[in-house]
């Protein structure tokens, strides 16, 4: 009897072994990981993280997926291309089921060959990265945001026809993203009549672009500025002009968004979006309000905020249909807006091309007024 | 019953086996240089692209540096654009380097470092553009020197990078020697698995084949030596079973043949034994005889005059021997005719007896209508009687009439004459009827006559015909007794000749016998001299009974050397 007994106890502990191993397979302890990867300390790549863990805590407080919770992995990088090759490398030996990130171009490129590759490889959900590059990184990358291509030929259109503005002096950020703007700006604006006369490539941050700056008040020809870079370059590129008492417009793509912070000099500086917390759909609303009542101190969501919100709900639909295997996720992720329905999110109706970009989206021309950076009127 | 007992399914199964093997070495060497070529040309693949790629990335920044800096010589849009493109350019192809397949971590740091150098010299040079168009040269000469230590660097990193693919490519066409030499080892050890495997199933065949057979050479010599008691063979292959069994088979038979052998050859020194007994006996019998050959040859001399008479009684005999064959040959030629006559006269009374036949039937119709003439005439008579009483009646009626013609008178008269005639008519009648009763009569003793003639005739005809098939039996068993006649004299005539030859023979033997009884005489006393030469070799005969007796003994004792 003491035998039976002994053999029914470890037939028991067997079957639990069994399904505790099940467990493990299943991807660790109960809840499902999903890498969140990006420069958090920049204020445009912030909201990524809040956005997502916004999301989340949203998602968890309503049970999770299947009785599953949900769980960030944060990694900066620095907003530095060889620091994304290194977590996304981290990120993809681990067990996320997805990566959301980077926060910019340059380094979502460079991780993207990692995460598309290898035995197992897993979906790099791109919050923010418009580089036209970013649409041939591979089937497992995707993003939720307009490309450059988009936003450059928005704003060639801006200036043209609404500003009716024929001589660009373009002024570029060397890098994936700055080029990316700079060239579906330049292609949309000569087939729009304009004229490119100067295409000036500048380093990172606080750029040396005085002589461009002389050249262009000597020459007197250029209308207007475009500034295919990031507002920190924007702010100096702006007070070197007004040094030199130029002041044609200047305007750029979605790396202006923070323009606003740069002072007065910003004023009616222009720069295109894919997203503004006013633009009033009920996603949006929603969403804004939650964002801005979990980070209070964390100012208004930008796109990359509510594209990262939007993804975590995307995955977790995707999850739930599907599972957390990384290639059935892919597919899944890759069916929304084509043989499954789109989803309607805080960033609009988002339906996914055969690359994975997100083409429906909507670009708005952002301008700043009194400060802030405020739709442009007319749109 | 285990199907691997017989040696052919041993064979069979070993070489299923074999043949699996082999299959299995062809198969993994197949995929193995398959999988090694396709890695071959995926690996040169990259190789190439990324030499593709090294090549355009580093031309066109050097590209991009000559446009800059004849443009610092001679400043044009031309050789702007140009420089513009080359930027371009080189960017797409860093970018396609980024694209490669199987970069490592360290190759992707030396992209971004070549994007960043890259970066860097166009900043330089356009920099020093707008500073030259300008006019302010020295400043454009400082920006475009900048240009000089990322462009080496950039140079410098492209061949790291590709030096870094080639050296990757190296190691992993090691790997893949590495992989090569793993496949071969494995077809290898396959091929070391089929030749043991191989190796042992023949050994294991040759040992199951080899050990029954030694049992069996072993029991085959054991017989050959004379041990031809049942051995154990013990568990062997289905094949060498029946072997063991029919050796098994002919041992038994073998002791069977040496016990047979051995009672025999008992038997034969017992018979040796007795025969020189019996020689010996003989050589003292024929001192016997050499005695009584003395007394056979007086006798031999009266035997010869016994012998004359014997001729001269033969020659008797031969004459009567003669006349016997003589005499049996006419009885012969006696019996044939016999024979013809009797054949002849059966034919003749055949044809009597069938006439005789014939008559009886005639005789047998008469006598049958004779009965009914008998018979009819019976009728005849009835008839006659009621004639008799037809006309006593009318008599009667006659005399009547004339009484009522009495009665009448005068008118009666002429009735009375016609009851006249009327009984005259009756009495008539009565006499004609008488006549017809005595002609019937008459004629009924005729009939009976006959019918009792008829009656002897059919009954001598029936004696007729027994005796015609008496005779006709008779003329058989005639024919039948002149056969055995003709026969018995045949052989009488045959025995005669024979006796005359036996005489004739006999004769010439009497004579001979005459002429031999007198050598007899002679002879017998040789003959004692031979008995006695005859007792010698009599005694001869008795040294070889021993001898016989001394050869069976040995095969007794050779037969014996057999263990059953």
């Amino acid at each position: 009897m003491a035998q039976l007994l002994s053999r029914v106890v470890r037939a028991r502990s067997c079957v639990a072994l069994l399904f505790a191993l099940a467990l493990a397979a299943c991807g660790g302890g109960g809840t499902i990981k999903i890498g969140v990867a990006g420069n958090f300390e920049d204020p445009l790549s912030a909201p990524i993280r809040y956005g997502a863990r916004l999301a989340v805590e949203e998602i968890n407080a309503a049970g999770g997926v299947d009785g599953r919770q949900l769980e960030l992995v944060e990694r900066e990088d620095y907003a530095d291309v060889d620091s994304a090759v290194v977590v996304a490398t981290d990120l993809y030996t681990s067990d996320v089921v997805a990566v959301i990130g980077h926060g910019f171009s340059g380094p979502t490129l460079a991780a993207a060959p990692v995460y598309n590759g290898g035995d197992d490889p897993v979906v790099e959900i791109a919050p923010a990265a418009s580089a036209p590059s970013v649409t041939e990184a591979g089937p497992y990358t995707f993003r939720l945001c307009p490309s450059d291509l988009a936003h450059g030929a928005a704003l060639a259109r801006w200036a043209r026809q609404r500003l009716n503005l024929n001589r660009a002096a373009v002024l570029y950020l060397n890098s994936d993203y700055g080029r990316g703007v700079r060239q579906s700006f330049e292609q949309e604006f000569l087939a729009l009549q304009g004229e490119v006369v100067a295409s000036l490539p500048y380093l990172g941050d606080t750029p040396e672009v005085g002589p461009y700056m002389d050249r262009l008040a000597r020459d007197g020809r250029a209308q207007f500025i475009v500034v295919a870079g990031y507002d920190s370059e924007a702010k100096e590129i702006l007070s070197q002009a007004r040094r030199r008492d130029i002041t044609i417009p200047v305007m750029g793509g979605d790396g202006l968004e923070q323009i606003f912070r740069a002072g007065d000099i910003a004023e009616g500086t222009y720069a295109t979006s894919s997203y503004f917390p006013s633009v009033d759909t009920p996603a949006n609303n929603k969403f804004a309000a939650a964002y801005a009542q979990r980070f209070p101190d964390a100012g208004p969501p930008n796109g990359s905020g509510a594209a990262s919100y939007d993804a975590i709900y995307m995955l977790r639909d995707v999850i739930s249909r599907v599972g957390t295997r990384r290639s059935k996720v892919r597919d899944a992720f890759a069916e929304i807006g084509r043989s499954k329905p789109a989803y309607v999110g805080a960033m609009g109706t988002l339906a996914f091309d055969e690359n994975g970009d997100v083409p429906s989206l909507r670009i708005y021309m952002g301008v700043v007024r009194g400060g802030r950076m405020t739709m442009a009127e007319g749109q | 019953m285990n199907p691997l007992r017989s040696l052919r399914s041993r064979v069979i199964v070993g070489m299923v086996i074999l043949i699996t093997l082999v299959l299995l070495i062809a198969l993994s060497a197949t995929s193995a240089v398959r999988s090694l070529s396709r890695t071959v040309v995926e690996e040169t693949n990259v190789l190439l692209a990324g030499a593709d790629a090294g090549n355009g990335l580093v031309g066109s920044v050097l590209n991009e540096i000559r446009s800059a800096e004849q443009y610092l010589l001679d400043p044009s849009p031309r050789l702007q654009r140009e420089f513009i493109a080359s930027g371009d350019s080189a960017y797409a192809y860093q970018h396609t380097f980024r694209q490669l397949g199987g970069l490592s971590t360290q190759d992707r740091y030396v992209i971004n470092k070549i994007a960043t150098e890259q970066a860097e010299i166009e900043v330089a040079y356009a920099l020093a553009h707008a500073l030259a168009d300008l006019g302010r040269d020295a400043e454009a000469r400082v920006r475009a020197d900048r240009a000089r230590a990322p462009a080496d660097t950039l140079v410098a990193d492209v061949r790291a990078l590709t030096r870094a693919q080639s050296v990757r490519a190296i190691a992993r066409s090691e790997a893949l020697r590495d992989e090569a030499g793993r496949r071969e080892r494995g077809v290898w050890l396959l091929f070391l698995l089929a030749l043991v495997l191989g190796v042992g199933t023949t050994l294991y065949t040759v040992r199951s084949v080899d050990l029954p057979l030694r049992r069996l050479v072993g029991a085959a010599e054991r017989f050959g030596g004379g041990d031809l008691r049942p051995v154990q063979l013990g568990d062997m292959p289905l094949e060498l079973g029946r072997l063991a069994g029919a050796m098994d088979d002919m041992a038994a038979r073998l002791r069977d043949v040496v016990t047979t052998v051995v009672k025999e050859s008992n038997q034969i020194s017992s018979s040796a034994g007795d025969f020189s007994a019996m020689s010996e006996q003989l050589a003292a019998s024929s001192g016997q005889i050499s005695t009584a050959m003395v007394k056979i040859s007086h006798s031999a001399e009266s035997q010869v005059r016994g012998m004359r008479d014997a001729d001269g009684l033969l020659g008797q005999l031969r004459t009567a021997s003669r006349q016997t064959a003589d005499s049996s040959a006419k009885v012969v030629a006696l019996g044939e005719e016999i024979r013809g006559l009797a054949a002849r006269h059966r034919t003749d009374v055949a044809a009597a007896g069938q006439t005789l036949l014939d008559v009886r039937e005639v005789v047998q119709t008469s006598a049958q209508q004779v009965h009914e003439l008998a018979r009819l005439s019976e009728s005849i008579t009835e008839f006659i009687d009621l004639i008799k009483q037809i006309s006593s009646q009318t008599n009667l009626l006659a005399l009547n009439a004339a009484i009522e013609a009495a009665r009448a008178g005068e008118h009666g008269r002429g009735f009375a004459v016609v009851a006249e005639e009327v009984r005259h008519l009756a009495d008539s009648s009565a006499r004609a009827a008488e006549n017809v009763t005595k002609t019937v009569q008459f004629i009924r003793n005729q009939v009976r006559e006959v019918s009792g003639t008829m009656e002897i005739g059919t009954a001598k005809v029936r004696g007729i015909e027994t005796v015609a098939s008496a005779a006709a039996r008779a003329l058989d068993e005639i024919v039948t007794a002149v056969n055995q006649v003709r026969d018995a004299s045949a052989q009488v005539a045959a025995l005669a000749a024979q006796n005359q030859v036996i005489v004739d023979q006999l004769g010439v033997k009497t004579s001979e016998v005459a002429t031999t009884s007198s050598e007899h005489a002679s002879a017998s006393q040789q003959v004692t001299a031979a008995a006695q030469e005859q007792s010698a070799s009599t005694e001869e005969m008795a040294a070889s009974a021993g001898d016989l007796l001394t050869g069976a003994t040995r095969l007794t004792s050779a037969v014996s050397a057999f263990r059953t």
